[in-house]
């Protein structure tokens, strides 16, 4: 299977800072939600065919990098 | 004679990034497991800036983790936020990896994981070709 690695125009502005359920080739969004839960309960028994995703918003650079240590 | 490495391929992942640019990010699917036998997979990135693997606070959820009996850490990098220490099972599916590692759950995050230096790259050798937008992994 030929993953597509472009998602430019599979995620539209209305799905940022939100999950989505993707097709495995990643060529569309299946459904979306705020929450992991409720999306994954939409999907019901074929919520294990799709690959999720949080989607960072467009308008901003992100910067990552995380230490941790024991509190 | 050096054994010869069989690197697996992948493209970087293109999103829509400030002004409309395009931003080229090192995701892989990964497949995250608990023991209630709930799974998930997602779109993780390398960061070979993260100490140790991080997820999103919503995947233990999905997975039945109680964070309320798991370890609390400080995360540090830009500003600060609490994380939760919990194992999990991590698989590569193009690789056939299976990992049993402790990875940290933290609520607000932007993103659902980062896989960082901690275990995931001391499994896997890692080679960054940002010049072709590609990337390779090979297990160790």
């Amino acid at each position: 299977m030929r993953i597509n690695a472009n998602l430019t125009k599979v995620l539209k502005k209305i799905h940022e800072e939100k999950w989505v359920a993707l097709s495995k080739d990643q060529r569309k969004v299946i459904d979306f939600d705020p929450s992991l839960m409720e999306l994954t309960k939409r999907l019901g028994k074929h919520e294990n065919n799709y690959v999720y995703m949080k989607v960072l918003r467009s308008d901003m650079e992100y910067c990552f990098s995380f230490s941790w240590q024991n509190d | 004679m050096a054994k010869r490495l069989r690197w697996k391929e992948y493209d970087y992942t293109i999103q829509v990034g400030p002004g409309n640019s395009w931003v080229y990010r090192p995701l892989i699917t990964v497949e995250i497991s608990a023991k209630a036998g709930e799974k998930v997979q997602l779109k993780a990135m390398i960061d070979s800036g993260t100490d140790s693997t991080i997820l999103h606070a919503e995947i233990a959820r999905k997975l039945q983790i109680d964070l309320a009996r798991s370890q609390r850490v400080r995360l540090g990098g830009i500003g600060t936020i609490d994380g939760y220490l919990a194992t999990v099972q991590l698989i590569v599916p193009d690789t056939n990896v299976v990992m049993k590692i402790p990875v940290v759950f933290a609520e607000n995050l932007p993103f659902d994981g980062l896989l960082g230096q901690r275990h995931f790259f001391q499994r896997f050798k890692i080679r960054f070709e940002k010049d072709i937008n590609k990337f390779y992994l090979t297990p160790v």
